[in-house]
């Protein structure tokens, strides 16, 4: 129906739903920004939709161990070229019918949430498209539409800095507070955030959902416990510190993404110096927060294990596992990459 | 084989029950509602019961020191009726609660208490 | 007519009870606290948490309530946690929070126990 155009993508999903059609709507993403994604209509009702930044129905499911790999893949393979994976899923036993609803139900949400949230961006409806899972639940457009709108208030009240949902993530050295008090997801994103990992990496890797993990990471950047990320300033930027580009099409680019921290409270100490003293050896490549003034107790801060956790014998996601976070390398940590690089030559 | 729709009838069917919902509790939105809400308005009693049980789990006046002493449910007795809210223990990332709204008169706290129990149960369990 | 000390004493004497306050939620000011001890963590006597209960009575007003809350349940794998608001002039703005062991309380009982002496608390 349209070729690809420059729109809100809200508004052609309003559109679409109500001529009642059926197919694809994707939106595209761009570094740096909206991640984009696609969102999937019959007769005119959401069944599905999926993005980048939002782990999909698949990684929910086998991330919790609520289903193992090689089941899904083995629905995933059977049903996809009918496009019924789900119903596969519920008549094999797998799944209550209750649990696939709720999971469908909420990767919807979670990912209409990033496909539909900017203004304006390369969007494309592709009739007659259908998706493998097949239609698990229908839901109103007008109120994803909506439920996507209010996301974003509520996270803009939470501490308004959108740039905090596709920058990487970098836990400050100190806390600024004497006591803190955390959430279990808080915890878990803490625990995982290694200066290079995004949001949308942080969410693939733990199984939560996208909107759930930029909610908690504004309520970390409003309680000041991790690094507040700021328009790129030219001076500031290393480009021996430059990400590198990823695999897949949903990270920011090279060399915007590297946080900074803002300087706009506290007392200014020198920070240009003092991060050329630590940076070289201490990446992730964080400036130290104003009120951790002091370059010889910032060695000893506890610094997150540039391995990924995860449990004994899960599967790194392929996202992560593509790229291993490009560090500047000190001796230790070739040494470590190359076992790595080894270790995953045996698999 | 029950699915949300059927949840939402079977917690229609306690005794003294005007309106059910689940919610998902970290954006407070209604993920399926039936029956009536507090002033008629579904998605701001959605929002109510999120800040409730965000409250209750992690700003609460007292919290448990004994690990995994998980919030099973959250019961706020008015004069006029109970608002009953469980958490539905899925495996996979998610954060709902089934909301039963009882009529103080005909609505008997223990029996939908052990009705809900059951119902969140049997949406996941297979 | 019991003072708050006599009643926060009573209220340890209800079976299974873990920990009690009696909590002024325009300041957020525990007025009195008893029991406590591993099981509990008393956030009330933290500095910097007055916000904790005007959260948590916001929250309340946001669920969109016009009529009074009389109590609030909530139940957690092994403990019960019980809010009551008291109901006398004296005692406007006030309420108790109390905190069972659930293996060793009757619900029923424990909370029939707390409305009768909130409602014979002078303050």
């Amino acid at each position: 129906m349209s070729p690809t155009k420059t729109a809100a993508p809200g508004r052609l999903l309003t559109q679409v739903a109500g001529e009642r059609q059926t197919g694809a709507l994707v939106v595209g993403g761009h570094p740096g920004g909206s991640p984009g994604g696609a969102v999937y209509l019959h007769d005119g009702a959401v069944i599905y939709a999926e993005s980048p930044a939002s782990p999909g129905v698949g990684e929910l499911l086998t991330s919790s161990g609520r289903l193992a790999a090689r089941t899904w893949q083995a629905a995933l393979d059977a049903g996809s070229p009918q496009s019924r994976v789900g119903r596969l899923l519920l008549d094999q036993g797998h799944l209550t019918q209750g649990e696939l609803e709720l999971c469908v139900l909420g990767a919807i949400y979670d990912a209409a949430y990033f496909a539909l949230g900017s203004a304006s961006a390369p969007v494309e409806f592709r009739p007659g498209a259908g998706h493998w899972l097949g239609t698990v639940v229908r839901v109103d457009a007008a109120a994803v539409n909506r439920e996507s709108r209010r996301r974003s208030r509520l996270l803009d009240e939470i501490f308004p800095n959108a740039l905090i949902d596709s920058a990487p993530v970098t836990p400050v050295p100190r806390a600024p507070l004497e006591r803190i008090t955390l959430t279990a997801l808080q915890w878990e994103l803490l625990v995982h955030a290694d200066g290079q990992r995004t949001p949308a990496d942080l969410a693939q890797l733990l199984g939560r959902a996208g909107f759930a993990t930029i909610q908690e990471l504004r309520r970390l950047a409003a309680l000041g416990l991790i690094e507040r990320p700021a328009e790129r300033d030219p001076k500031t930027d290393d480009p021996d510190l430059v990400r590198l580009p990823r695999a897949r099409g949903t990270a920011p680019a090279a060399g915007v993404t590297r946080p900074v921290v803002t300087l706009d409270e506290g007392p200014m100490v020198p920070v240009v110096t003092h991060r050329t003293a630590t940076a070289v050896e201490d990446p992730p490549p964080a400036t130290p927060a104003p009120y951790t003034g002091d370059p010889v107790t910032n060695g000893t801060v506890y610094r997150p294990p540039r391995l990924a956790r995860r449990k004994p014998g899960a599967k790194l996601p392929k996202d992560l596992a593509g790229e291993p976070p490009m560090d500047v390398p000190g001796a230790d940590e070739v040494l470590l990459k190359r076992i790595r690089t080894a270790l995953r030559a045996l698999r | 084989m029950p699915g949300v729709e059927h949840c939402l009838q079977e917690a229609m069917a306690i005794p003294g029950a005007v309106g059910a919902s689940i919610v998902d509790y970290t954006t407070g939105f209604p993920v399926a509602t039936t029956g009536a809400a507090p002033n008629s308005d579904h998605e701001a009693a959605a929002a109510g019961t999120a800040d409730v049980v965000q409250a209750a789990t992690s700003r609460s006046l007292f919290v448990s020191a004994v690990p995994h002493d998980l919030l099973e449910d959250l019961i706020i007795t008015t004069a006029g009726g109970y608002h009953l809210l469980r958490l539905v223990q899925t495996d996979f990332d998610s954060r709902l609660v089934l909301y039963v709204w009882l009529d103080r008169i005909h609505g008997n706290l223990a029996v939908a208490r052990r009705r809900m129990q059951t119902l969140a149960a049997e949406l996941v369990a297979t | 007519m019991p003072d708050m000390d006599t009643a926060l004493k009573e209220i340890m004497d209800i079976d299974g009870a873990i920990g009690v306050a009696l909590v002024d939620h325009t300041s957020g000011m525990a007025l009195g606290t008893a029991g406590g001890g591993k099981e509990l963590d008393l956030t009330v006597a933290a500095a910097g948490n007055t916000d904790v209960v005007r959260a948590k009575l916001r929250a309340m007003e946001m669920l969109n309530l016009t009529e009074k809350i009389e109590d609030i349940l909530i139940t957690l794998d092994t403990q019960y946690h019980l809010i009551r608001p008291l109901t006398s002039r004296s005692g406007k703005g006030l309420f108790l929070y109390v905190a069972l062991r659930r293996d060793r309380s009757n619900l029923a009982m424990a909370r029939h126990q707390l409305k009768r002496i909130e409602s014979d608390l002078d303050v």
